[in-house]
């Protein structure tokens, strides 16, 4: 059967053709139920983004501390607007990088193993490739830039629509220039090179902002003349109008550029970006965004080193959740997000308010939540363990429980006390605070235990075949149940840090302690069937 | 095919060393196949016999050496490399909207055969798959998936087969059909590279064994490969 014989030029074959007469054929009846689908889909989108718009909204609110007073701290010499350019700086820098991590230009797995080693011209495939490559770089760009506007009309509260429209076209030229870069440097194989220089590009930015922060401390006045400048030029349609007249022609080169090096995009690299993107989808369905972006193969060798040194001495469980926490970079997350909060708060002007306190402790609260339960995850999840580690199942739930506990009330102190420091919060009530950041510690431990036994069981079950809308809504509810309740242990620290005097009145903490029970009834050692957290 | 400088092997290895990233799995290797020859690459779990193959195929760089295919450098992209080199790996995804016999059909006219029709037929007579030829590759069993692969693999002509454990969950009929005809396939000078845990894959349908063994290669007969494995 392995033969020569009976050979024609396939030139004539286009694979393409083939499996759009496929879909077409067993999706015809499903045309109806694909519009309806469209639209119910296009309505959640609206939904959602009115949902973002007044999240915000609150959120610029609370971080502008208004009808709250606030001390003046004498480091904070920007304000918000002022620092807002640069939030769209770093958004570039954060598109081209998951450009980049994503190949951009990729196939999926069954087209890398049918089509693709198919001896037939790879152009139409190249082609549809990079169509979908500049087609998420401009929508990632539009929807960054979208939030982006929101944040400025939140800012300063006028809203321009001709403005708004010219900005938004610039967003989209941006991104197409950023996808084109990414397909430019993914034809030359040099992601990794880039990926470094970019990841320097923000350290320069953040060392610039140093600078900037050190002059405008010392009143240098070419400097805030410059910082106002740059502040007041984004809301002038002239900056936007030249903004497009520039990018326009530079995504029309970029693009012909793109097109000429996609076809220099060897196999190799299409199939193993088609990997990571179906990894990074994998986990954000999952509710997991740190494994998207995942350490060099390097940076993992270098952490087990050390991670391993560190960790000998500790019982079997115990090494595993440091090793989880140290190698897989959990920690970093905490303690990035714990920086950035203390830089706004002593940088930006009207932030060091008890109002944003709230919202950075609400914030973490959801953080750790999410953050935490990648690393208890294996325990709760993996009867296997038992067997493996000589140990009983309730034994490795009050393990990560504690783990949990721990980890959480070490996160909520650091914040609780740079707060204090920088004389947001007042901590005279210090048993007060101690006792609310107990309960804080518990809440946002049982919401990661939560969290950590839904990303098993249901959010894998929405990317198997009982998707539906009401699956996907269940799951949501439960996760929004889990947070709010996870909110709710944090009452009293909302209370004392807003309202430093009142005494607490103890039904608050009553329910608050209520909501502790699911970590408390893994903390003694009672093993529940279905945890919800 | 146009070929490198005269060469008398069909496949070539030199001091290659594999692995992933900084991890060196094996190596250096080195491997000389003619046409017709068939080697079965055996070892234990983990040795690298898959990542050797994938190596072979210019999926994965190798981290030093070459290999070359007719006397040239092994190039994924090449056309000629994609016509004359047939692979099946352990475990293929399919297309979710493509039946069975349009995955066949689609490997049959992507590479220029004009009976395609009856090529299918034959390929889903051989490996018994005519019942399923209108499902989709969810509605198989994991054997009726590995019997779809194997079919996409033998179904087009090629100068070099390889093979990753083609003997999994396949049923004893089937293997003894498939020995057979990879041993008819070596007859019409198909060379044949086949990673295996089978004995009787050995014994049936290849002449050479190269055992991983300790980061190092070895050549032994089919028969000494067969008894490591049954050691």
């Amino acid at each position: 059967m392995n033969d020569s014989e009976g050979l024609v030029g396939a030139s004539g074959f286009d694979p393409q053709q083939l499996i759009l007469r496929a879909k077409r054929r067993r999706n015809f009846s499903e045309r109806f139920d694909s519009f309806s689908d469209a639209y119910v889909w296009v309505l959640a989108a609206l939904v959602a983004l009115a949902y973002l718009f007044s999240a915000i909204f609150g959120l610029i609110f609370a971080l502008l501390g208004q009808g709250v007073a606030h001390p003046k701290m004498p480091t904070a010499v920007w304000s918000l607007q002022e620092l807002s350019p640069i939030l769209l700086v770093l958004a570039a820098i954060w598109l081209l990088r998951l450009l980049l991590h994503l190949g951009p230009v990729a196939v999926n797995a069954a087209t890398a193993d049918w089509w693709l080693p198919l001896p037939l011209s790879s152009a139409s495939l190249r082609a549809r490739a990079l169509r979908k490559a500049l087609l998420f770089g401009m929508l990632a760009s539009a929807f960054a830039g979208v939030l982006w506007l929101i944040v400025l009309y939140g800012l300063t509260g006028a809203f321009d629509p001709l403005l708004a429209g010219c900005a938004l076209a610039c967003f989209v030229l941006a991104g197409l220039l950023l996808a084109n870069a990414g397909v430019i440097v993914q034809s030359f194989g040099l992601q990794s090179p880039a990926q470094r220089w970019l990841g320097r590009s923000v350290m320069a930015i953040i060392a610039v902002l140093a600078v900037s922060w050190g002059l405008l401390a010392a009143e240098n006045q070419w400097t805030m003349s410059a910082v106002q400048g740059v502040a007041a030029s984004i809301l002038q349609l002239r900056t936007w109008t030249y903004a497009s007249a520039i990018l326009l022609p530079l995504g029309i080169i970029g693009t012909w550029w793109a097109m000429q090096r996609n076809r220099h995009i060897g196999s190799r690299s299409l199939r193993s970006s088609g990997e990571k993107q179906q990894l990074v989808l994998g986990t954000l369905m999952q509710a997991d965004g740190r494994a998207a972006t995942g350490p060099s193969a390097v940076a993992i060798g270098r952490r087990r080193r050390h991670g391993t040194l560190i960790a000998a001495r500790l019982p079997v469980i115990w090494r595993i959740l440091a090793l989880r926490l140290m190698r897989a970079g959990y920690w970093r997350t905490t303690a990035g997000y714990l920086l950035l909060v203390m830089a706004l708060a002593a940088a930006v002007d009207q932030v060091a308010n008890p109002l944003s306190a709230v919202v950075f402790y609400a914030a973490l609260g959801v953080l750790l939540a999410l953050n935490l339960s990648g690393v208890i995850a294996p325990l709760l999840t993996q009867p296997q363990l038992t067997q493996h580690l000589g140990q009983s199942a309730a034994r490795l739930s009050q393990t990560a429980a504690l783990f949990a506990v721990l980890y959480s009330a070490v996160a909520l102190s650091a914040l609780t006390g740079g707060l204090g420091l920088l004389g947001i919060v007042d901590l005279s009530r210090f048993w007060l605070w101690c006792a609310a950041l107990v309960i804080g510690a518990l809440g946002s431990a049982a919401a990661s235990l939560g969290h950590a036994q839904r990303k098993e069981r249901d959010w894998e079950s929405l990317l198997g075949s009982a998707t539906s809308e009401a699956t996907i809504g269940f799951v949501l509810f439960s996760e929004l149940s889990t947070l709010v309740r996870a909110m709710a242990t944090f009452a009293p620290m909302f209370s004392l840090a807003l309202s430093p005097s009142t005494e607490i009145a103890w039904p608050l903490w009553v329910i608050s302690s209520l909501f502790t029970v699911p970590a408390l009834r893994l903390l003694v050692g009672e093993f529940p069937r279905r945890s919800r957290g | 095919m146009q070929t490198g400088q005269s060469t008398e092997y069909q496949l070539e290895a030199k001091d290659l060393t594999i692995g992933y990233a900084q991890r060196t799995i094996c190596g250096p290797l080195n491997l000389h196949l003619s046409a017709g020859q068939g080697v079965g690459i055996i070892g234990a779990n983990g040795s690298g016999k898959s990542t050797l193959i994938r190596t072979i195929l210019g999926h994965l760089p190798p981290m030093h050496g070459e290999v070359q295919f007719l006397g040239l450098p092994v190039d994924e992209d090449s056309k000629a490399f994609r016509r004359e080199v047939a692979v099946q790996i352990a475990d293929g995804t399919f297309f979710e909207e493509l039946s069975v016999a349009e995955h066949l059909e689609l490997v049959a006219r992507g590479h220029g055969l004009l009976s395609w029709q009856q090529k299918v037929e034959e390929e889903l007579e051989f490996f018994d798959l005519q019942a399923v030829a209108g499902l989709l590759p969810g509605e198989l069993s994991s054997g009726q998936r590995r019997k779809v692969l194997l079919a996409a693999t033998l179904i087009r002509p090629a100068q070099l087969v390889l093979l990753d454990e083609p003997e999994q969950r396949l049923d004893l009929r089937i293997r003894q059909k498939l020995y057979a005809r990879l041993a008819a396939l070596r007859q019409c000078a198909t060379t044949l590279l086949v990673v295996t845990h089978d004995p009787q894959l050995l014994r049936q349908s290849l002449d050479h064994a190269l055992l991983l063994d300790e980061d190092q290669g070895r050549i032994l007969s089919a028969e000494a490969g067969a008894q490591w494995i049954e050691r």
